[in-house]
């Protein structure tokens, strides 16, 4: 019997071995475009790209950002929001959040490129998700890109 | 179930225990956002419960340490409660099913409690997520996928081997925890100078 605790002991340190050395963010380059994607579909947006489509404004943690309507972002990316099963947000230090329809179709979901009243912080990175009300986690700082999973 | 006042005191400590580390380190470790966080505080809730059943070793004893678990989860520092709670029951719930179907602890019986206990860590969001947080259980299961893929180093394509090694990661944690807490109690039950049972003989 003791050798079955040795051998779970074993796997265990191994696991969590290569799980330490695996978990290794895999760094994104720190471009100055966002990347859309999904399927065929692979469009870069600058600021300025951005900014030329409706801006919306929306808070969270008592500041005001500016931004784009993800679903507007992504019906401009060509994609149909009706059809989009999910979306994901990656930072530029691999950390990624999944979004339900429920969450990614509602009118106040930025991706917000300045704040209201400035530009973004540089802890916030060029462009961030602001999504009100959500936990800190789902509203993701330095995105670099939002995967489109239909 | 019929408990003497010393038992029912007994397991009050336990589930105090549990409680306590559910509330604090729990707290603690979600703020840090460190990987297999839930992983570990199961396996270390689940060692003082099913210690817990050997010092009172009657159906229902590790439910109750659950319960009491539960109730002082509520004053847990931090946001939202109410998934850790239903973690805490059901991790007793699946443990109490175990050991009452083994009939007197055993230790395969604790490793096998431990090792469904921690499982449950993996499975519950498929459960909560949908019913209680308005997830889809799409979205639940593409957040299960890129953790592994994070921690594993796979890529989110290999979806199967991914979620074969985050099980046989949870059920190897909890099995550990089932084992380590035979010989906890052992020891324990050595230390007070109680004859140990004889199904605490190895």
């Amino acid at each position: 019997m003791k050798h079955i605790s040795k051998l779970l002991l074993i796997f265990i340190a191994i696991s969590l071995a290569a799980c330490s050395a695996a978990s290794q963010p895999a760094a994104f380059e720190p471009g100055s475009t966002l990347l859309v994607s999904g399927g065929e579909i692979k469009k870069s947006y600058s600021r300025a790209d951005l900014e030329a489509l409706p801006a919306s404004q929306a808070d969270f943690l008592d500041v005001t950002y500016r931004g784009v309507v993800l679903s507007v972002l992504l019906q401009d990316a060509g994609f149909d929001p009706q059809q989009v099963k999910a979306v994901k947000a990656v930072a530029n230090d691999g950390f990624t959040v999944n979004y339900d329809p429920a969450q990614f179709l509602r009118p106040d979901f930025l991706v917000a490129y300045a704040q209201a009243n400035g530009e973004l912080t540089d802890k916030d990175g060029l462009f961030r998700i602001v999504l009100p009300g959500a936990e800190g986690k789902q509203n993701v700082r330095m995105l670099v890109e939002v995967q489109v999973i239909q | 179930m019929k408990l003497s006042t010393r038992e029912l005191a007994t397991l009050a400590v336990f589930g105090a225990l549990w409680g306590l580390v559910e509330a604090s380190l729990g707290s603690v470790l979600k703020s840090l956002n460190i990987p297999l966080s839930g992983v570990f505080l199961a396996a270390i809730g689940l060692i003082i419960a099913l210690v817990g059943r050997v010092f009172v070793p009657k159906r229902g004893s590790t439910l109750f340490i659950g319960v009491l678990a539960t109730l002082i989860k509520l004053f847990s520092l931090g946001g939202v409660i109410i998934g850790p709670m239903v973690g805490i029951l059901t991790e007793a719930i699946l443990a109490e099913i175990v050991l009452s179907l083994a009939g007197k602890p055993r230790r395969p019986a604790l490793v096998l409690a431990g090792a469904l206990g921690v499982a449950w860590v993996m499975l519950q969001p498929f459960v909560t997520g949908p019913l209680l947080f308005g997830r889809t259980a799409f979205v639940v299961w593409l957040d299960l996928l890129d953790r592994g893929s994070q921690l594993l180093g796979l890529d989110v394509t290999a979806a199967i081997w991914i979620v074969l090694a985050l099980l046989a990661i949870h059920l190897a944690i909890g099995g550990l925890a089932g084992w380590f807490s035979w010989d906890i109690a052992r020891l324990l039950q050595a230390r007070q100078g109680r004859s140990i049972p004889q199904t605490l003989e190895s």
